[in-house]
């Protein structure tokens, strides 16, 4: 009798696993119902598309600090910083290592780098006016062109949608 | 009719309920919680930062709508208060040390795993593939014996490790661990057909070339564009057709020697151990016990006496 049940189970468990990468397909969509709530609890919910569908691209956020009184006059220096604190320097420590993957998933996540990141950076310094943020993403140039510059490497740092933040939940957002 | 469904029934008994692996499932438990107990020993530095509402990069209520809707699960296993969260990972830490040593059983493993799920859903930023696949792992485990061999216990009772009977649960969460690791393998190989790097041959480029994400600088290595390409499509191939392949028994030592060689390659040159360790771990259940002993000679240099009787 355990085993029958086991293996009903065992079932189950298989067509969820196998469906959950495909979640976003006809099949998926169907029986998704049915599976997400066992996987999402379980935890074996990932889609598994490690560097795909290219690998990521080194990114990091510059931003300032401002510490201002409600007429826009400077109450303190401006404070500015990276995130990760060391950009784009590479490193084999696991917690910097989880850093670069949290800016990339805050950049990609629309409005995460905005509720959760410059939330973040007011927390951090509660006497702040409002923050300033800006993802800097590195271009690689491709083979052929670094083969065509005698092996020299040169990327280009390219500035995406910068994002101001009001600290006093005032939000307020400016593009440009 | 009835005798074909009997035959499929016999086939997946066999399958699922009578596999021997308590011994590859003992060391898969021992590399996987020392992996996570290093990186997670790292982490109980920053946990404030990582899992704290105060001073922290994400707000409680926040980690609980970081996921899309569809992938958010129905309660979270956080269910201590922030302020707990040093000691919850402190807590982790040493039952992962107890998984280590081979203390631990079912429940101790179930435990762990809830542990190492709770962090994980505090914090869906700060996670990477080691995390997400070690916890799986520990999930997996906590279906099995695993501490039969490998363990301090049998040290204090050396009778212990001759009650090694096989019981389905055990069998079958070995199996699971290997059709998962072929899933992932199968459907990473796949998702990566969709980026246009891994088509013209660059990907490995993009990795390598990457300051961020490269141990050290490597942009040398574009001095060998040749071997950028034939490295992007023997990985891309690799990745796709593990999970074939690796049933196939002439073939899967080399294949699975490959897999080693390719995340020695990953953390040499990403610095990302843990993940290959945990990888490369799952990589034990294809092995047969005597390539096992094999191995172990061949690395312990003395004889070790294991037996390859199983009860089932």
């Amino acid at each position: 009798m355990i085993k029958a049940i086991f293996s009903i189970f065992l079932v189950y468990h298989l067509i969820a696993i196998l469906s959950m990468p495909l979640l976003g397909s006809i099949l998926g969509r169907r029986i998704g119902q049915f599976i997400t709530p066992y996987t999402n609890i379980t935890g074996l919910n990932p889609t598994w598309e490690f560097f795909s569908p290219d690998p990521p691209v080194p990114l990091y956020f510059e931003y300032i600090v401002y510490f201002e009184d409600d007429h826009g006059e400077e109450l303190s220096p401006p404070i500015e910083g990276l995130f990760p604190e060391d950009g784009l320097e590479p490193t084999n420590n696991p917690n910097k290592i989880r850093l670069k993957t949290s800016v990339r998933l805050l950049a990609l996540n629309e409005g995460k780098a905005d509720t959760v990141f410059m939330g973040y950076l007011c927390r951090k310094y509660p006497r702040a006016s409002r923050v300033f943020v800006k993802p800097i993403v590195e271009w690689i140039p491709p083979l052929e062109k670094v083969q065509l510059n005698d092996g020299v490497v040169e990327t280009t740092p390219v500035t995406t949608l910068p994002m101001n933040r009001n600290c006093n939940e005032a939000y307020d957002e400016e593009q440009g | 009719m009835k005798n074909k469904v009997r035959d499929l029934w016999a086939l997946f008994q066999k399958f699922f309920f009578c596999f021997p692996a308590l011994q590859q499932l003992a060391l898969m438990r021992l590399i996987v919680s020392a992996s996570l107990l290093g990186i997670y020993i790292w982490r109980q530095f920053v946990v404030g930062f990582y899992f704290s509402n105060e001073t922290g990069l994400v707000l409680e209520e926040q980690a609980k709508t970081l996921l899309p809707e569809l992938y958010q699960p129905a309660f979270y296993w956080f269910f201590w208060p922030d302020s707990w969260n040093p000691w919850m990972h402190g807590l982790l830490l040493l039952l992962l040390c107890g998984l280590v040593l081979g203390l631990g059983g079912r429940l101790w493993t179930l435990l762990t795993w809830i542990l190492s799920l709770a962090f994980i859903q505090r914090n869906y930023f700060v996670i990477y593939g080691a995390d997400l696949i070690g916890t799986a792992w520990l999930f997996y485990l906590s279906w099995t014996r695993h501490n039969v061999y490998f363990s301090v216990l049998n040290i204090i009772n050396p009778e212990r490790v001759k009650k090694n009977y096989l019981d389905i649960f055990s069998s079958a969460g070995a199996r699971i661990i290997q059709i998962q690791l072929c899933i992932i393998y199968g459907f990473t190989g796949l998702h990566k057909l969709k980026g246009l790097s891994w088509w013209d041959g660059s990907a490995l480029w993009h990795v390598l070339g990457n300051r961020q994400y490269a141990v050290m600088d490597l942009s040398w290595v574009a001095q060998w564009p040749l071997l950028m390409g034939v490295a992007t499509f023997t990985s891309l191939f690799f990745e796709i057709y593990f999970p074939i392949l690796v049933w196939n028994q002439r073939v899967n030592r080399y294949l699975l020697t490959f897999g080693v060689l390719f995340h020695v390659g990953i953390a040499l040159t990403m610095g990302i151990w843990s993940f290959g360790a945990i990888m490369v771990s799952a990589y034990l259940l294809f092995l047969k016990e005597s390539t096992l002993i094999k191995l172990k000679h061949f690395f312990i240099k003395q004889p070790l006496v294991m037996s390859l009787e199983h009860k089932v």
